[in-house]
């Protein structure tokens, strides 16, 4: 049910549907009488700084005219402190409803350089997405993904909005890198992303199994303690019988270390590129 | 009863070890000794030398016997004796006869070697554990310079 | 990959220039600034330069030594005085600028950004030489539009080569320096012996590097000795030789202000069979003991001049290095004719045949002391045996 706060924004379309709520804000499709489908996300701020935050994914969207991320239509802020973004919609699903999907090597790899050239967009910014995960990546019917949820992006060229101190940095854990779980800024770059496609490359091609899964390996009791103790399920993908340069790629991409990863995204789209063709 | 620094050693030997006998150097005739010889390679502890008048086509023929002196550092003292015979005919290890039997149990590394041996003792009495051969001095360089040493002493 | 080999040029860097055109014993020429007027290194002739490497040198910034006073972007003569957060404020980007403009004037092959030397596993290393050279050479290169690649000199200490935590802090901050070609790379040990005979030390030094050329950087590592035959398994795209002792083994205390002269050292010999230097008050005993002695010592045009008796044995002969030159070349050249495995069988030769040398060495009575001797080479071995294992390159 829309929060009563958001009626008088919602008001101004027809066909209102909520996609998803959560925490101070929701998303609805809905129907803009002169534009047609559109997403619209409404939430508030509870701080300057939360704004600001809101503010900086706009930016980044706009500056970015590709299909990998939906177009910004509009972004205002209303009394009392609501935010309002609104952004084409697209007819798509999340990848999380959708991931065993692709679990034939050569999607799997398609879909890893669609998400490689889509992100290298934002990298070339020098801005890192950090929460690369099945539900911030929604797939339309073509299979391409699209990208969306900025709002923790960090552009490495600013100063932190926050300065608290905490043991983790804004991430989603299950599919945040080591340096992101232990709130290591400095060492959080585009590589940290590409951490987040490794765990994504072996969910995909282990049909939805997450590669850090205790039930499947480590000594640890969750996701987050073995991704801490870089322990990944490589038996399982080994058993999968895919050419070596595929677990070449995988343990790079979930190196524990940036260092570790690919240092430029040519050099990794080079590496998923030899992948392709090694399975023909 | 042992010694409790080098000099002490030195002092020994130079007071007890027979030079003259070793060189070979008749009563009355000069004999060249030093401690801590310096401009050659390494710094023997004891050095002696002899220079016959005369000798075999009338060449200069330098009798010489370096000697270092160690507590009980064999290993080292080895390798400090093994320097001199770049310019010594002779060169000995003499280590305190208290502290000698590891280095008297590689006895096999002196004389292949062909560097003495000599356990001293601080009454003066010493026992000479390899006898090395009278050998001339790899380096014909260093030669030159000891003799020039000799001279101008 | 195969590598380059480039002379560590230092006070008589004619002699490395001289080896490299006569002998053809390298590709080129690391020039450290400190060695060389600013005005005589630009009229060094282009074809040179074109394949030199410059070193400006800023290790201790504060400090003008030798040569370094002549160039006007050294920290402490741009910023008349150097003080770390006045040169930050004031000076870095003019100096860098500078030190930028000069370099791609002169044609060189890569562009070094220097860092300075900082002692220890300091907490503020990255920080520092973000702020006071790092960021205001990208930012100079951005302005000047600098296509020419660029190499970060990074200086290791010993205690942060061994410092898992605090070299991989290293590796991450260095691979994710956007617009960087590679890493001129300066390992300091702590010992001072003349070769290297830390078997951790080494297997470092070989990871690090190896990290730095799977992120597809250029390395070169600077201020080598014949460890180089050693490192050459991290796949390194340059090796270096140098002349004289401060030029292949680096040491902060050569840059410091109240360094004392030193005594010239005794003449030594490289031999390449032992993969050592050998005093030449040595050799006399290997002739005479060694069965075969005299053909150890590698035959070229500079050993049969040396070993005639009117030659006068110094440590400031030309010929001495110019043989070193000759015979690691060769030895180097040879090595870089393998990749991966192979190299490594190479190698492993190499060493296990100058340790059985060295056996036959002591069998025979010859008995050196450390600096002359093989002990360097069990700790090689270990090294390059680690490395191996971890590359899955022994059985």
């Amino acid at each position: 049910m829309p929060s009563a706060i958001y009626d008088n924004v919602l008001r101004a379309y027809s066909d209102v549907v909520l996609l998803k709520e959560g925490g101070q804000k929701a998303a609805y499709r809905a129907t803009d009488p002169a534009l047609g489908p559109v997403v619209v996300k409404i939430g508030t701020y509870p701080s300057a700084n939360a704004l600001e935050r809101i503010r900086r994914e706009v930016e980044v969207l706009r500056g970015i005219s590709s299909p990998y991320y939906p177009a910004n239509i509009d972004f205002r802020v209303e009394a009392p402190n609501l935010f309002v973004v609104v952004e084409e919609y697209i007819e798509s699903r999340p990848l999380s409803a959708c991931v065993t999907e692709f679990s034939e090597p050569r999607a799997a790899l398609l879909f890893l350089r669609h998400m490689i050239l889509g992100l290298n967009l934002i990298w070339a910014k020098r801005i890192v997405h950090r929460d690369v995960k099945p539900d911030n990546i929604l797939i339309t019917a073509d299979g391409t993904p699209k990208i969306i949820d900025l709002g923790i992006a960090r552009l490495l060229d600013e100063e932190s909005l926050t300065r608290t101190v905490n043991f983790r940095g804004p991430c989603t854990p299950n599919y945040a890198s080591p340096e992101q779980l232990k709130n290591r800024k400095a060492q959080i770059d585009q590589r940290s992303d590409q951490f987040c496609l490794g765990i994504l490359l072996v969910q995909l091609l282990q049909s939805g199994f997450h590669p850090f899964d205790p039930s499947v390996v480590g000594d640890g009791d969750s996701i987050v303690s073995n991704i801490l103790a870089g322990s990944w399920s490589r038996s399982r993908f080994r058993a999968l019988g895919l050419p070596a340069s595929m677990e070449v790629l995988a343990s790079k991409l979930l190196g524990g270390e940036p260092f570790q990863r690919y240092r430029t995204t040519e050099g990794l789209l080079q590496a998923v590129a030899d992948c392709g063709g090694a399975l023909h | 009863m042992h010694f409790s620094t080098e000099q002490e050693l030195v002092e020994t030997a130079i007071r007890h070890l027979p030079l003259r006998r070793w060189l070979r150097a008749p009563d009355g005739t000069p004999v060249f000794q030093q401690t801590e010889v310096r401009g050659l390679f390494g710094i023997p502890d004891l050095l002696a030398a002899f220079a016959p008048a005369t000798s075999r086509r009338n060449k200069p023929q330098l009798r010489s016997i370096a000697f270092e002196m160690k507590l009980s550092d064999w290993r080292r003292g080895l390798v400090q004796a093994f320097r001199y015979r770049s310019f010594a005919s002779t060169s000995f290890l003499v280590i305190d006869d208290s502290r000698s039997k590891p280095a008297v149990a590689n006895a096999e590394r002196f004389k292949r070697a062909n560097i003495g041996l000599i356990g001293l003792n601080a009454d003066g009495r010493f026992h000479i554990y390899v006898r090395p051969q009278r050998e001339a001095p790899f380096a014909p360089h260093l030669e030159n310079a000891l003799t020039e040493i000799v001279k101008s002493s | 990959m195969s590598f380059e080999i480039y002379h560590q040029a230092g006070f008589r860097y004619q002699w490395n220039l001289q080896s490299i055109a006569d002998d053809s014993t390298g590709d080129g020429v690391i020039i450290g600034a400190r060695s060389i007027e600013k005005k005589k290194l630009a009229a060094l002739p282009s074809e040179v330069r074109a394949k030199a490497i410059f070193d400006p040198q800023f290790f201790i910034p504060s400090v003008p030594k030798g040569k370094l006073a002549t160039y006007d972007f050294f920290p402490d003569v741009a910023a008349d005085g150097f003080t770390s957060s006045d040169y930050a404020n004031e000076s870095a980007g003019i100096s860098a600028a500078a030190c930028l403009a000069f370099q791609s004037a002169q044609g060189f092959r890569f562009i070094v950004i220097p860092t300075r030397y900082m002692a220890g596993m300091p907490g503020n290393y990255i920080a520092t030489q973000d702020e006071l050279f790092v960021g205001p050479f990208l930012q100079a290169c951005s302005e000047q539009r600098v296509e020419t690649p660029l190499l970060l000199q990074v200086v290791l200490t010993e205690n942060m080569l061994k410092d898992s935590d605090y070299s991989a802090d290293l590796l991450n901050w260095i691979t994710g320096i956007r617009g960087l070609s590679g890493v001129y790379l300066v390992a300091e040990a702590a010992s001072a012996t003349k070769q290297l005979k830390d078997a951790d030390f080494l297997y470092r030094l070989l990871t690090f590097t190896a990290a730095l050329r799977q992120n597809d950087m250029v390395v070169v590592l600077g201020y080598l000795n014949t460890e180089s035959v050693a490192l050459s398994l991290a796949d390194p795209s340059i090796v270096t030789m140098g002349l004289y002792e401060n030029t292949r083994a680096f040491r902060i205390r050569t840059f410091e202000d109240n360094q004392s002269e030193q005594r010239g050292p005794s003449p030594r010999l490289y031999v390449s069979q032992c993969l050592q230097w050998i005093d030449r008050n040595y050799h006399g005993a290997i002739e005479r003991r060694l069965p075969g002695g005299r053909s150890l010592f590698d035959q070229n045009k500079y050993q049969a001049l040396m070993f005639q008796p009117t030659f006068k044995w110094h440590f400031t002969k030309p010929e001495l290095y110019k043989h070193h030159f000759l015979e690691l070349s060769r030895q180097l050249r040879r090595i870089s004719e393998y990749q991966g495995k192979e190299r490594y069988d190479h190698v492993k030769t190499m060493i296990e045949g100058a340790i059985a040398t060295f056996r036959q060495m002591e069998e025979a009575g010859i008995v050196l002391d450390k600096d002359n001797d093989g002990s360097h080479l069990s700790a090689w071995l270990t090294a390059i045996n680690e490395f191996a294992q971890d590359k899955g390159w022994r059985n």
